[in-house]
């Protein structure tokens, strides 16, 4: 015996819900990483936290920086940076500082309007940790509705185009804080000295 | 470059049966790979079906490239709060579902917080979901969008990932008809407002 016939709207329905598991089958992946960072560097880090930092590489070299990979970018380098002191930690720091210049690049892009080629993306050798000046404060901390990222940029002119930006919106905060002498512990400094 | 697909249910319940018998992750992260890199090949069998999971209850393809990063870490982090007597991917599901609630939530706070400042939409602050959006994702997104967010976890977990409506139930911690009844309140929403989208002519006999 045969079934019998579905009311039409019962049919639309069946047919919008195949239509959409249609598209939901064919949607694209999500992007892999387009990698930038150095292997070396990259053995030292678990695979989520590889897997973001190629993303966020992968941003600065199309260009799109997205406003989700930001905060994102740096609660994974805090997350590292808290890590017990290992191999890991030294690569943490790098993981914040090129966190910090995410921010730093996209805010000041956004801020002042700056054309992308204005403000140079960090390189694989920033990353690397083969930085002009080593960052002697690199720390994260929970704010009021916000998380404050403090971090000792060593390039002037990020420095001169942030220094005091607070940049809302991205529910990140950004505070330059002026170079100082390392804690005698070596540990980072955390406490920030301008704002 | 693309991951490789995904591997089926059991490929990734493999994974993450091993990679829970691994050492436990101390304060959060390794310092390095575990052995085998257990960890990497859950990663990328994994992140695709989270990424699409955290898609649909967003309704957005860039609150997923947010959320999906950040599900893998807590899925890695609280992996040893799964119970192997229980399927994995209602687990998972359940991790997943309640970061992208908290996204949500955050979401609205930041809009009540900010719109009356500077009234900005997601996508003008999102140069990404711009790029990336393309046809499918565009039609699912705004397909998705047009379900409350009760009737979009519903739909997505039985309709376009295959769960019972009893498994959906669980992930979910309502009742089994409180799910078929979004179900239903869903189907006949896209019914409605997709239809000729979707290339369907209405009915006017």
């Amino acid at each position: 015996m045969s079934e019998p016939p579905m009311e039409p709207d019962a049919e639309r329905e069946e047919q919008v819900v195949s239509d959409l598991r249609a598209l939901w089958l064919a949607l694209p992946a999500p992007d892999a990483a387009a990698g930038g960072v150095p292997a070396e560097a990259l053995a030292d880090c678990d695979a989520v936290t590889r897997a973001v930092v190629e993303r966020v590489q992968a941003a600065y070299r199309a260009q799109v920086v997205a406003a989700p990979e930001v905060p994102f970018a740096l609660r994974v380098a805090d997350r590292v940076r808290r890590a017990p002191r290992r191999r890991g930690l030294q690569f943490g720091r790098r993981i914040a500082v090129a966190a910090a210049l995410l921010v730093g690049a996209w805010a000041a892009m956004e801020r002042f309007g700056a054309r992308q080629a204005d403000v140079a993306p960090p390189s694989a050798s920033h990353v690397a940790g083969a930085l002009p000046a080593a960052p002697r404060a690199v720390a994260t901390e929970p704010v009021e509705h916000s998380r404050a990222a403090i971090f000792d940029v060593p390039r002037e002119q990020l420095r001169q185009r942030l220094d005091g930006f607070e940049y809302r919106s991205g529910a990140v905060r950004i505070v330059l804080i002026q170079p100082t002498e390392p804690a005698l512990d070596g540990r980072p400094r955390t406490e920030p000295t301008g704002d | 470059m693309h991951p490789d697909p995904a591997p089926t249910a059991f490929d990734i319940e493999t994974l993450a049966r091993a990679l829970r018998a691994a050492e436990p992750l101390e304060g959060g992260l390794q310092d390095g790979p575990p052995p085998g890199d257990v960890l990497g090949a859950w990663y990328r069998a994994e992140y695709a079906g989270v990424h699409r999971l955290c898609q649909g209850f967003l309704a957005s393809r860039a609150g997923a490239d947010d959320v999906a990063q950040d599900a893998m870490l807590h899925l890695a982090d609280k992996l040893e709060q799964w119970d192997p007597a229980r399927p994995y991917a209602a687990w998972r599901n359940r991790v997943v579902l309640h970061l992208c609630r908290d996204r949500e939530r955050a979401v609205r706070r930041r809009a009540q917080h900010e719109g009356a400042l500077e009234p900005r939409s997601e996508s003008e602050l999102d140069p990404a979901e711009i790029a990336a959006a393309n046809e499918a994702t565009a039609l699912v997104d705004q397909s998705l969008g047009v379900l409350r967010p009760r009737e979009r976890e519903v739909f997505v977990l039985i309709d376009l990932e295959g769960f019972t409506a009893q498994d959906a139930a669980e992930q979910l911690g309502v009742a089994a008809s409180t799910v078929r009844a979004a179900l239903a309140l869903a189907r006949r929403r896209l019914r409605a407002a997709l239809a000729p989208q979707l290339g369907m002519v209405e009915d006017v006999s």
